[in-house]
């Protein structure tokens, strides 16, 4: 009987807490005329695909699709070699116990920067090289956010594999190069997928560096949305089908690292 | 002794990308604050007259003000509701559980300038789901004084999920031998919950109050879409605040003194409380 009221409580709860998303599902369908109306209307009835049309026919979303995979995928391969390779060295080479803690905390803090406090800099640094509006400036932002992140996760994936495992690799005359590609890397796979995939959706995103460092060539989809709320005035049935599909991914992200998200939410503080 | 070497090698691009993109901007920033500079103009040196500045100024002690209670009221909230939530799951459930944890994951994920767009669509006051959950029609929740309220609220939604989704962790590894010894002890189940379950979990609940106390403090894309940090500057966070004043009003040196008085200070509150959660807990 508990049982079953508690069910009841959180489902009532759960279909709650989604109402916004389904919202938002449900006017991007809606003529825009009809995009807002009183009482708000939750049927899933008279939807059409004018919003869709024109998104992807006349604001060009593809275009801002492309820019923000080219932008986040290329970051997430750069941190996750670079980021890889430093949690290598600091899980398995002998390092002083207070060096490593001390530049492991360092690195944690600089992702405790507030994002603004770099974004102010690196924005008049890439106006000076005329980087702005160019992929390299948005990629390498992105990678100094998501490195910390991924140094700090694979670190604690690295730190619990077997200590034998390891040893016994390194006295079979295993080089260090194998010992990354054969051994560690295989068995930490499933974990440095969970990093990769939070990574895509950390920079996928990402707003305040999106919004300075491009202008016209290399806006995201994130800075596409925020203007449709100061430029366009109220579209709201087309800013919702922009909104979706820029959930999509997402979503489907979601369903997958379901595992070792807590992991993954708390920097591999807690596994 | 090539092994000697090499682990500084395999550290040292993720140190240039450190230094290069956080360091060296940070420098850049410092001398920027020592000037009057509004971007696109000659810069003019003037000391510490930004920092003086801030110090008097009305919008950075309004910022200030909202984000304490920002962060304050939405972590508070977060937590306790979260809890509750992840206390209630912590049964079983069949296959239930995963289904709703599936489901509260997807707010997390959603960019907060999305978030935005959905609260500014529910506060609408003419069309609002707010508006009609409360039997109302016109009222504005964010065009009023208790706009930073419904600012937390969003972020409440956004990340509520997050605390259940790591205490509920947290519960289910604490051993049932611990918690069936209480029961020997005959303890009830508020007892129980309070000596045995709460310290069990006191460390991932640190951990998540840590990492959202964080986040919350930076808070800025979310409140971007949903108030643009109005009515009048009421929802208007330290983060908005340096952003409005480089971005908007082109006021670089004001900018930077301010930024770099924030990281400053959040530097030396978070590296102290990391470096008593490493002694007390041993995280690195």
């Amino acid at each position: 009987m508990v049982n079953t009221a508690i069910i009841l409580i959180i489902a009532v709860f759960t279909i709650l807490y989604l109402l916004p998303i389904y919202w938002m599902g449900i006017t991007s369908f809606r003529p825009e005329a009809k995009s807002m109306s009183w009482p708000p209307n939750f049927s899933p009835t008279g939807l059409v695909m004018d919003n869709y049309r024109v998104v992807f026919e006349q604001k060009s979303i593809f275009w801002y699709i492309r820019n923000s995979l080219i932008a986040s995928i290329t970051s997430v391969i750069i941190s996750l070699v670079i980021g890889c390779v430093t949690a290598f060295s600091f899980a398995f080479m002998r390092w002083k116990a207070k060096t490593k803690t001390s530049l492991l905390i360092w690195i944690i803090s600089l992702r405790i920067m507030p994002p603004i406090a770099a974004a102010i800099p690196l924005f008049l640094i890439f106006a000076r090289l005329r980087m702005i509006d160019t992929f390299p400036a948005l990629i390498l932002a992105y990678t100094f956010f998501n490195l910390s992140f991924v140094i700090w996760l694979v670190y604690g994936f690295f730190k619990e594999l077997p200590r034998e495992i390891v040893e016994a690799g390194l006295i079979d005359g295993c080089s260090y190069t194998k010992l990354f590609t054969r051994v560690v890397i295989p068995l930490t796979i499933p974990g440095i997928m969970t990093v990769t995939l939070l990574t895509f959706i950390a920079s996928w995103n990402e707003f305040l560096f999106a919004v300075k460092l491009t202008a016209f060539s290399t806006r995201t989809i994130p800075v596409l949305i925020s203007g449709f709320m100061i430029d366009r005035g109220l579209l709201w049935g087309q800013v919702s089908a922009v909104g979706l599909v820029s959930i999509i991914p997402v979503i489907i992200v979601a369903l997958f690292i379901q595992r070792y998200i807590v992991s993954g939410l708390t920097f591999g503080a807690i596994k | 002794m090539i092994e000697k070497r090499l682990k500084y090698y395999l550290i040292l691009p993720a140190f240039i990308i450190f230094l290069s993109l956080a360091i060296y901007p940070l420098f850049f920033a410092l001398r920027g604050s020592f000037y009057i500079w509004r971007y696109g103009m000659p810069a003019q040196f003037v000391g510490l007259k930004n920092y003086i500045d801030l110090f008097k100024s009305s919008f950075a002690w309004n910022a200030l003000q909202n984000t304490i209670i920002y962060v304050i009221l939405a972590v508070f909230l977060e937590l306790i509701i979260g809890l509750v939530l992840a206390v209630l799951m912590n049964r079983e459930l069949g296959f239930f559980r995963p289904v709703v944890r599936t489901a509260l994951t997807i707010p997390m994920f959603v960019s907060p300038i999305v978030v935005g767009i959905i609260w500014r669509m529910i506060y609408n006051p003419h069309y609002g789901l707010f508006n009609w959950l409360l039997g109302t029609q016109g009222f504005a929740p964010t065009g009023n004084e208790y706009a930073l309220f419904f600012v937390v609220l969003a972020d409440v939604w956004q990340w509520t999920p997050f605390m259940y989704v790591i205490i509920l962790a947290a519960l289910q590894s604490i051993p049932p031998e611990i918690l069936e010894a209480g029961e020997i002890d005959g303890t009830t189940g508020w007892q129980k919950f309070i000596h045995i379950t709460l310290p069990s979990i006191s460390y991932a609940i640190i951990i998540a109050l840590t990492l959202r106390f964080m986040d919350a403090t930076k808070a800025l894309d979310l409140i971007y879409t949903l108030t643009y940090g109005g009515p009048g500057g009421g929802t208007e966070t330290i983060g908005f605040l340096i952003f409005r004043t480089a971005f908007n009003d082109l006021n670089i040196g004001s900018a930077t003194s301010f930024a770099l008085i924030f990281t400053i200070v959040m530097g030396i509150l978070i590296t102290r409380f990391l470096g008593w959660l490493n002694r007390r807990f041993e995280i690195v």
